[in-house]
């Protein structure tokens, strides 16, 4: 099961957090920190795995985002990658090419992502198309002002707009 | 895909020196949020953000207590106290409106509301006892959305005493016509038993029904209850082993649907999933092991190990051969299969065929001896997530005849060490091997 996931960029700034397990906000300030230092410090070819408490922290860096998820012992690891790649992946699909900004100015949208693809800390539903399909039902709530999502259109549930 | 995603997140830093093109794309939020997000991001110390955001979050707090707030202003307020709190600061004033946010009003603004609960607090506050009716009354929303969120929010919010006013209406979602529904409220049970195991017993039935959905991500969320279940009584369940045998064939035949294909290999994280109970249900269990055999041989030869994903499937395929009653064939085959993960490049890699090796000789010593130089060089490999691996392998390879060289390769890890938890691991280490074979001399300085 998976503890904790977070997004974090070169420069040490978290972009988004999502805690499976309680913890006080003091703990996971200092447990943000410290993992940020620790794989800041680590050297790109190095292994993705690292050994911590009586955990297990899976991590991978996207351009610059560093993508870091903490998975309990018997976790496998290289599953973990992979669903962390697939959240990119989505986020990629939903953004049309996701960069840094896009999670920026947009987190919400990529915690509901988040929320279609991990339930309480473990993972869901793995077929893309589903995730994206319950990501549009959703965004079919927000209103009609808002510009439509390209997404939309591609899985027909919305036409496309005129101009 | 990912190498264009490589390419379009390198395009950052220049969009972020050369601040935001006009031509960018629609951002979220209001122009008032997107200048305090830009702002935020232009600071220089500490003590500047420190400023910005106590601004901010007074500007907040006095525009949550304005008489008159739109529903879209507010979930906007929202959202900016989420990315303050992000950043670390205290935004507990807004709690309750967070709470009422989710209490009232359009599905859309309930959706923000629970986000924000979720986000903001666990379980363990006071608050989330005022939430208790509003997720029960969505568990019971017409409306699949609603029920979704409410499923959610109960898999982040409800503490071991909410759960039998909620238990009735998740298990009442059990049976609902739409897949993503029955689905999630199997994964708000396996919530359940994560806190009060004994909630469970009496649903077994449903859960079995469940695993026979015919939705395969439903079955998949039924086989998490299951791989808790079997951990306390692993006998108690080796009546599915034929069931879990046949998805396996299954998906080996690939008649499941291409959606669950990923790189070419087919529904790799139910295929790890089935897996990872059948060490649990094989475990010391000779009859229950000898039946899984040939499907586990088939598993480790037509997976195709071209992609990360495929080498995934086949990692937990040798844990398994390795966690079930010994077959030597097999477990011939996974050493064979182990030598291709340790004299792999990639590191991740190198680190699983360590990890397996480990595995490998909890069952026979003598399967390390082949890869006895290769371990020797990775304990002094440059990467510690590999040397403190290793170091586990040498403490399950200690026999009478290598357990005071293998004591003193510890002792000197642990004076390199500078991770009190990783030195305190390895004393435990150390004190277990003396302990177990004190009849030996030792001369550890």
């Amino acid at each position: 099961m998976m503890q904790f996931m977070l997004l974090f960029s070169r420069q040490g700034k978290l972009r988004l957090q999502k805690w499976y397990e309680a913890h006080p906000d003091k703990l996971k300030k200092k447990i943000t920190r410290e993992l940020i230092t620790t794989i800041l410090a680590r050297k790109p070819k190095m292994c993705s795995f690292l050994e911590w408490k009586d955990m297990k922290i899976v991590y991978k860096r996207y351009a610059s985002l560093y993508f870091c998820c903490c998975v309990e012992a018997d976790d496998n690891e290289l599953l973990t990658l992979e669903v962390i790649h697939r959240y990119v992946e989505l986020l990629d699909k939903y953004f049309g090419s996701v960069c840094e900004l896009d999670i920026i100015f947009n987190f919400e949208k990529a915690y509901f992502m988040l929320d279609e693809l991990l339930l309480g800390g473990e993972v869901q539903e793995t077929s893309k198309k589903n995730v994206l399909k319950a990501i549009a039902a959703q965004d079919l709530l927000q209103e009609e002002s808002e510009e439509p999502q390209g997404i939309l259109e591609e899985l027909g549930l919305r036409a496309p707009s005129s101009n | 895909m990912s190498d264009i995603l490589e390419r379009t997140l390198s395009t950052l830093p220049r969009l972020l020196v050369g601040g935001l093109a006009p031509a960018e794309k629609e951002r979220g939020g209001s122009r008032a949020f997107r200048q305090f997000l830009r702002s935020i991001g232009n600071v220089k110390s500490k003590h500047d953000e420190e400023s910005l955001v106590k601004k901010e979050l007074s500007l907040l707090k006095q525009k949550l207590a304005m008489p008159k707030v739109s529903s879209s202003q507010r979930q906007e307020i929202l959202m900016r106290l989420v990315y303050c709190h992000m950043l670390a600061y205290d935004v507990s004033f807004a709690y309750i409106h967070a709470v009422k946010q989710a209490q009232q009003g359009t599905v859309l603004e309930k959706k923000v509301g629970y986000l924000t609960c979720a986000l903001f607090f666990d379980a363990s506050h006071e608050f989330v006892v005022l939430l208790i009716n509003t997720i029960q009354k969505d568990l019971q929303s017409s409306n699949v959305l609603e029920v979704c969120m409410a499923l959610t929010a109960t898999t982040q919010l409800v503490s071991t005493e909410m759960i039998p006013a909620l238990l009735p209406s998740v298990q009442d979602r059990l049976s609902h016509p739409k897949e993503i529904v029955r689905r999630k409220a199997v994964m708000c049970l396996h919530r359940f038993q994560q806190m009060a195991p004994e909630v469970i017993d009496p649903l077994l039935p449903v859960i079995h029904k469940a695993l026979c959905d015919k939705h395969p991500s439903v079955m998949w969320a039924a086989l998490y209850i299951y791989q808790d279940l079997s951990k306390g009584n692993p006998s108690g369940f080796t009546s599915l082993i034929p069931g879990l045998i046949s998805v396996l064939t299954q998906i080996l035949n690939r008649k499941l649907s291409a959606d669950y294909e990923f790189h070419t290999v087919p529904a790799p994280w139910l295929t790890v999933q089935i897996l990872k109970l059948m060490a649990k249900l094989g475990a010391n269990n000779p009859s229950a092991s000898e039946k899984m055999y040939p499907i586990l041989k088939e598993v480790l030869q037509r997976t195709e190990p071209s992609h990360k994903i495929g080498l995934a499937v086949i990692y937990e395929c040798l844990e398994t051969i390795a966690a079930i009653s010994p077959h030597n064939g097999l477990l011939e085959l996974a050493t064979k299969c182990v030598s291709r993960f340790l004299s792999a490049t990639n590191l991740n890699l190198k680190y699983l065929g360590v990890k397996i090796l480990t595995s490998l000789v909890a069952v026979n010593p003598h399967y390390a001896v082949e890869h006895q130089s290769t371990v020797l060089d990775c304990l002094e490999h440059p990467d510690a997530s590999i040397r403190s691996k290793t170091l586990e392998l040498l403490h399950r390879m200690a026999q009478p005849g290598n357990v005071a060289v293998i004591c003193q390769k510890l002792m000197d890890h642990f004076q390199q060490a500078g991770d009190v938890h990783f030195k305190t691991h390895l004393l435990h280490r150390v004190n277990d091997l003396t302990q177990r074979h004190e009849t030996h001399s030792f001369n550890i300085v």
